[in-house]
């Protein structure tokens, strides 16, 4: 009781950060934003060594310390690797709104890739939702060239 | 546990406005891997790595994360140090002499050019009392540097002075980002930024990555037929709040340097140094830093230049390179300071290299108006 009468006579003082950033995409970055926004396709990168198709795309495979190689067209289908259903109001970043809940947040392999990618589910219901469930991209039709260009991944049979 | 600590490879990119033609892993990759060439080693003889960089430069947290890849920690130890990179130099070192690394890299990055720098170092100071207020690096290094030239009689001519130094000598440096015949009067008609601070008399803000691989005595040896070696070292921290300190002083400066003195035998800096690379990011700071490694008495750092004692042919040049007025990777510097002394004792500076250099000293700082403090002393 004394504790919370002190907390409310001690100030919490309130602060704002807001700091702006360009973020370099560098190569990769940039043509795999542009190859979905143009074309629709989703590209991942093949490492010259190992042989696995890295996506996000990038030019260094980590595992084997040397710079990948060779572009390929990876999905737009694939399979949940993982699956979690959120039921807390989390507030989507590219609307500043909360998503409406629950929501499917998976792990996704597409199809031709070795890594997965973070994406939204359209099944949000963890009764439904399978380790192996067969997934798809969804795309926005007018696209901008970020993550947001793919919009859920929709169940397929 | 191991005796010394050598410096077998080195690698530093060219310092640019804006590296934005690149990602960071590709610059990182970039000098990582030609720093392991330097030393002729390969991935797999890498037992730890420690890198340097900044959350609030990078736009994320825990910022090192990004470079995993690059670095090649994975299924390593990688550790990582939020501030300047010859800090974590210090870490690297400390890696080896407890036994637990034979071979440890050291990275550091920065890109000025992602976010406003001076809304980036506004969060480095009190959010209570003093970040509301606009306080920024400039703003503060402005405090010092008008306390410190009332002090000791420095005029704003002095300290330009040291700025036409660093901008000639940079000419001899490919990797410069700002480099160019320079007088006094062309830093004194630069636009007034934070009095007495001009806009020349500020290090600019640059995109830019070191890389550097350390070695146990015992690794060096085998590795490297001419290893660079850690002689000295020390470091020391001043209170944060500036309401605190004596900007005039800089007893962690004092301190560092006399350390690094004491474990490298060094009685008398100016006789038994050949050069020293020093992190001046405004060019009274050039000043004021040498007077407290003890190159001169205090407030004779002006004297001590206008000899010429400073200069490229001087009895201890300081700043070969041009310094941090000729290019500014914000939290890479003092790594790019190590990495210039350690090319100097080598003897491969090409065009900036000071004759028989022997032994440099290498200087960081991180925090604002040099608050914490990093002394390497480097030789053969």
């Amino acid at each position: 009781m004394k504790k919370d009468n002190q907390l409310e006579e001690l100030l919490r003082i309130p602060v704002h950060m807001k700091l702006h950033y360009r973020f370099p995409a560098g190569t990769h970055y940039t043509r795999f934003f542009r190859e979905m926004k143009d074309s629709g396709k989703i590209m991942g990168v093949k490492c010259t060594q190992c042989g696995r198709v890295l996506v996000p795309p990038r030019p260094v495979c980590g595992e084997c310390f040397v710079k990948t190689g060779d572009w390929v067209p990876v999905g737009p289908k694939g399979t949940v690797k993982a699956y979690t259903s959120i039921y807390i109001k989390f507030i989507d970043g590219s609307t500043g709104k909360p998503r409406p809940s629950p929501y499917g947040s998976g792990l996704i392999q597409l199809d031709g890739a070795f890594s997965t990618i973070n994406h939204i589910l359209e099944e949000g219901d963890p009764e439904k939702l399978y380790i192996g469930m067969r997934v798809e991209a969804v795309l926005k039709e007018k696209r901008e060239g970020n993550i947001g260009d793919i919009l859920f991944f929709k169940t397929i049979t | 546990m191991n005796l010394r600590v050598g410096i077998i490879g080195v690698s530093q990119t060219k310092y640019e406005t804006n590296k934005s033609y690149q990602a960071i892993t590709d610059t990182v990759f970039e000098v990582v891997q030609e720093a392991m060439a330097d030393a002729g080693v390969s991935r797999e003889d890498v037992d730890s790595i420690v890198t340097s960089s900044v959350d609030l430069w990078d736009g994320r947290t825990a910022s090192n994360q990004m470079l995993t890849d690059v670095v090649g920690a994975i299924m390593k130890s990688e550790s990582r140090v939020a501030g300047d990179g010859l800090g974590a130099t210090f870490q690297g070192m400390m890696t080896i002499l407890c036994g637990a690394s034979d071979l440890t890299l050291v990275v550091s990055q920065c890109r000025g050019s992602m976010g406003d720098p001076y809304g980036i170092s506004n969060w480095v100071f009190d959010p209570i009392f003093q970040q509301p207020l606009g306080l920024d690096y400039l703003s503060a290094a402005a405090l010092q540097a008008n306390h410190y030239m009332k002090r000791f009689e420095i005029t704003q001519e002095d300290c330009a002075r040291v700025v036409v130094k660093n901008l000639n000598d940079a000419q001899n440096n490919p990797q410069a980002q700002v480099a160019k015949e320079t007088t006094t009067d062309d830093v004194m008609h630069s636009p007034m930024w934070a009095y007495p601070i001009k806009e020349m008399d500020a290090a600019p803000v640059s995109d830019g990555a070191c890389a550097i691989v350390l070695a146990s005595q015992k690794k060096a040896k085998a590795l490297s037929k001419n290893p660079v070696w850690i002689l000295g070292a020390g470091c020391c921290v001043e209170a944060h709040y500036l309401g605190d300190r004596d900007l005039t002083e800089g007893e962690a400066l004092a301190k560092a340097s006399k350390k690094a003195y004491e474990m490298a035998g060094i009685h008398d800096p100016v006789k038994e140094l050949d050069l020293a690379e020093v992190s001046a990011e405004f060019s009274y700071q050039e000043l004021l830093w040498t007077e407290l490694m003890g190159f001169c008495g205090r407030g004779n750092g002006i004297k001590f230049l206008e000899q010429g004692m400073t200069s490229a042919e001087g009895a201890l040049p300081v700043n070969p390179s041009g310094g941090m007025i000729a290019g500014n990777p914000v939290t890479v510097a003092g790594l790019t300071r190590l990495v210039e002394a350690v090319l100097q004792v080598r003897g491969k500076a090409e065009a900036r290299q000071v004759q028989n250099a022997k032994m440099a000293l290498a200087h960081g700082t991180t925090g604002c108006c040099g608050q914490g403090q990093y002394v390497m002393i480097v030789g053969n």
